[in-house]
């Protein structure tokens, strides 16, 4: 087996392909989300060391997200800002026992590099999709000695009738999507009908809401590029008197959607509903492109939650879907 | 194919199960759509409210958490919103409950006790069953009887507010809870093809707000003393057959007694998938690889691949001395 680094002529290329065979390669691995990664993240990212792995045939066998941060007592970590990296996905078209044995050598890579490199643990998330497709139904990571940090997320089968998903949003969530819809209009931009200006308006939003800029405004171009390229679309609700009042944002690639971010008009009452009208409809909107999951993310990122994590994700189950296990782990590495 | 878990099969009378219970037992279970409609209602009843954490072990199925989710919210980690613990005796086999209650106590969190997977086992010569703040039952694992569950709790409190809801929300429901066994009926038979998952998703979507007992399940239920006591011998025989076979590769089982669910038996996993295939190409039964916690202590568990026999009557104990016997072929 042979590894690829992000220095090499080859590894988007490579990349690319492992992201378009590999099963359960959700919008987190893709080309693009790297890229909005690298830009977000410029400041504390202080090595890319993410890697592919080729087999024998020089196919993708196995992408490997791996960025290096300095956790809050100066140590490097690989992780994802605060919070988990995406675990490796493997091909498994090779059968179960090459599969094995690809992972084994993998997480030995891994601790290989963190010895190299001094980098103290490794924290990794393994997709939700992974467990209901039958992939992985336990925490494997536990395996290489990770200590199990498993956590939930929602998913939502977005396949199912629209009767069946309305039927499964909570109760006082459809007054508020059917109050919201009386008074405000939306509109769900995508590679279809792409238009800069009108993405241009989850900026102005953003903005608006925290009144600074809090990152480049490159990264703003990077999501909308995002959406021109068809692995993203944005849903803008509009109120009929004083126009675009929130941005949603989702990935969406190989059938999987992820709700990733919002910018919402401060000035709007908390119970307008307009977040639950937007979600709504992203989920309609997936449907419509034949995403198989919208995931709504990870419930619980710290053990001990603000009151406005914990908001939030009651907001994330209310949609339905089904609570699923999100197998996390942290290696820590024994210095040499 | 044979699976841990059975299928609906009509043989008793259909009556009396719940009385049966209560003569072995002395505990009157309240009758639920299945064990997860117990839980929820169980962990309302307490007060308990979507904002409050219950500790769960990290394996549960999406079916159990999002059913939990409807109450409360389930976490894999303690932190300071932890108010329950859900202690789930994984194949029948009790967790360490002085441990947990310990621990449960000095935390004052209530205590979820799932015996889903099992109804005669025994701690130290106590009653599993009448441990934890409320036990839920899960009868459908067990007997085939396709749907049914049961709640019990001997804190007055929660037992009387469960029971003044249950007979207006049951009498309710009655339709609802038929029509969902006929369902279920129907999705194991097969007749909805491709679109089996979305009936599934359909089912498990509503079952944890069907209060009442739906009433074809009776008659999948053990109806006299003897068809009970039959299938407490019957699990018993099994395991007695597995853990002389394999002493050092069954779960410890020091003053507590199994009436089990099914039984793991831990071995190196690579072999364990080759057996696994072996015994449902050659025996058609279900043998799975599975984790479980030999240290019988969410707390502190030690989970081992394992492969997992099931103990139902669909599982004839010559055909489990085959199983063994081949497994004995692959693991020395």
């Amino acid at each position: 087996m042979k590894t690829i680094h992000t220095g090499d002529k080859n590894f988007n290329a490579l990349w690319e392909q492992g992201f378009r065979a590999i099963p359960g390669a959700t919008p987190m691995y893709s080309p693009a989300t790297r890229e909005y990664d690298h830009e977000i993240f410029s400041t504390q990212l202080k090595s890319d060391d993410s890697f592919v792995v080729l087999s024998a045939s020089g196919e993708t066998a196995a992408v490997v997200p791996l960025y290096c941060f300095r956790d809050e007592e100066g140590a490097l970590e690989y992780r994802y800002g605060r919070e988990y990296v995406r675990a490796p996905i493997i091909n498994v078209s090779s059968g179960l026992k090459n599969y094995k044995k690809i992972q084994k050598f993998i997480f030995e890579y891994i601790e290989g590099l963190a010895h190299k490199k001094r980098v103290r643990a490794h924290k990794a998330v393994v997709e939700g999709v992974e467990l209901l497709e039958g992939r992985h139904y336990y925490n494997y990571m536990t395996d290489f000695g990770y200590i199990d940090e498993s956590s939930i997320c929602q998913l939502i089968d977005s396949t199912s009738d629209p009767r069946d998903l309305w039927s499964n949003v909570r109760k006082s969530y459809k007054s508020l999507i059917n109050k919201a819809a009386k008074t405000h209009t939306f509109e769900s931009i995508s590679t279809d009908n792409y238009n800069f200006n009108k993405c241009e308006q989850y900026r102005n939003l953003h903005f608006r809401a925290s009144g600074k800029q809090t990152r480049s405004t490159e990264s703003f171009h990077l999501m909308y590029k995002m959406i021109e390229d068809g692995r993203a679309f944005m849903i803008l609700v509009n109120d009929k008197d004083i126009g675009p009042v929130s941005a949603h944002l989702f990935y969406h690639s190989n059938g999987y959607s992820l709700y990733a971010s919002s910018a919402v008009d401060p000035r709007l009452p908390l119970d307008a509903g307009i977040g639950h009208l937007a979600v709504w409809q992203g989920l309609l909107t997936a449907r419509s492109m034949g995403i198989r999951y919208l995931d709504m993310g990870q419930l619980r990122i710290d053990s001990e939650m603000t009151a406005k994590e914990m908001k939030i994700a009651l907001f994330k189950k209310g949609f339905g879907g089904k609570t699923v296990t999100v197998f996390r782990g942290t290696k820590y590495f024994k210095s040499e | 194919m044979t699976s841990l878990y059975p299928l609906f099969k009509e043989r008793g009378t259909g009556n009396g199960f719940f009385k049966l219970l209560e003569l072995s037992t002395g505990l009157r279970f309240i009758p639920f759509a299945c064990g997860r409609s117990a839980m929820v209602s169980g962990l309302k009843a307490l007060g308990l409210q979507r904002t409050d954490e219950i500790l769960v072990p990290p394996f549960l199925g999406q079916c159990v958490l999002s059913a939990l989710s409807r109450a409360v919210f389930p976490a894999m980690s303690p932190s300071g919103r932890s108010r329950a613990i859900l202690v789930y005796h994984q194949f029948g086999f009790p967790q360490d409950i002085r441990a947990i209650e310990s621990y449960a106590h000095d935390k004052n969190l209530t205590i979820l006790n799932d015996c889903a997977n099992t109804l005669f086992s025994c701690t130290n010569g106590n009653s599993l069953l009448e441990w934890g703040d409320f036990t839920i039952i899960s009868l459908s694992k067990l007997y085939s009887c396709g749907l049914g569950g049961g709640l019990y709790s001997r804190r007055k409190d929660i037992y009387e507010n469960i029971l003044d809801d249950h007979r207006e929300l049951s009498d309710g429901q009655r339709e609802r809870a038929d029509l969902a066994l006929e369902t279920l009926i129907k999705i194991n038979s097969g007749v909805y093809g491709a679109e089996t998952v979305y009936e599934i998703n359909g089912l498990y979507g509503y079952l944890p707000d069907v209060a009442a007992f739906p009433e074809k399940s009776h008659y999948g239920l053990p109806s006299t003393e003897e068809e009970l006591h039959d299938d407490i011998t019957h699990r018993k025989n099994i395991w007695s057959i597995v853990s002389n076979l394999f002493p050092d590769r069954v779960p410890e089982c020091e003053n507590i007694e199994v009436i089990p669910f099914a039984i793991p038996i831990f071995g190196d996993p690579e072999k364990l998938e080759v057996i696994s295939n072996k015994i449902r190409n050659e025996l058609s039964l279900d043998v799975p690889v599975l984790h479980f916690d030999f240290a019988r202590n969410m707390l502190n568990p030690d989970y081992r691949q394992s492969l997992v026999i099931g103990c139902h009557d669909g599982w004839d104990e010559g055909l489990v001395v085959k199983i063994c016997e081949i497994i004995k072929g692959h693991i020395k």
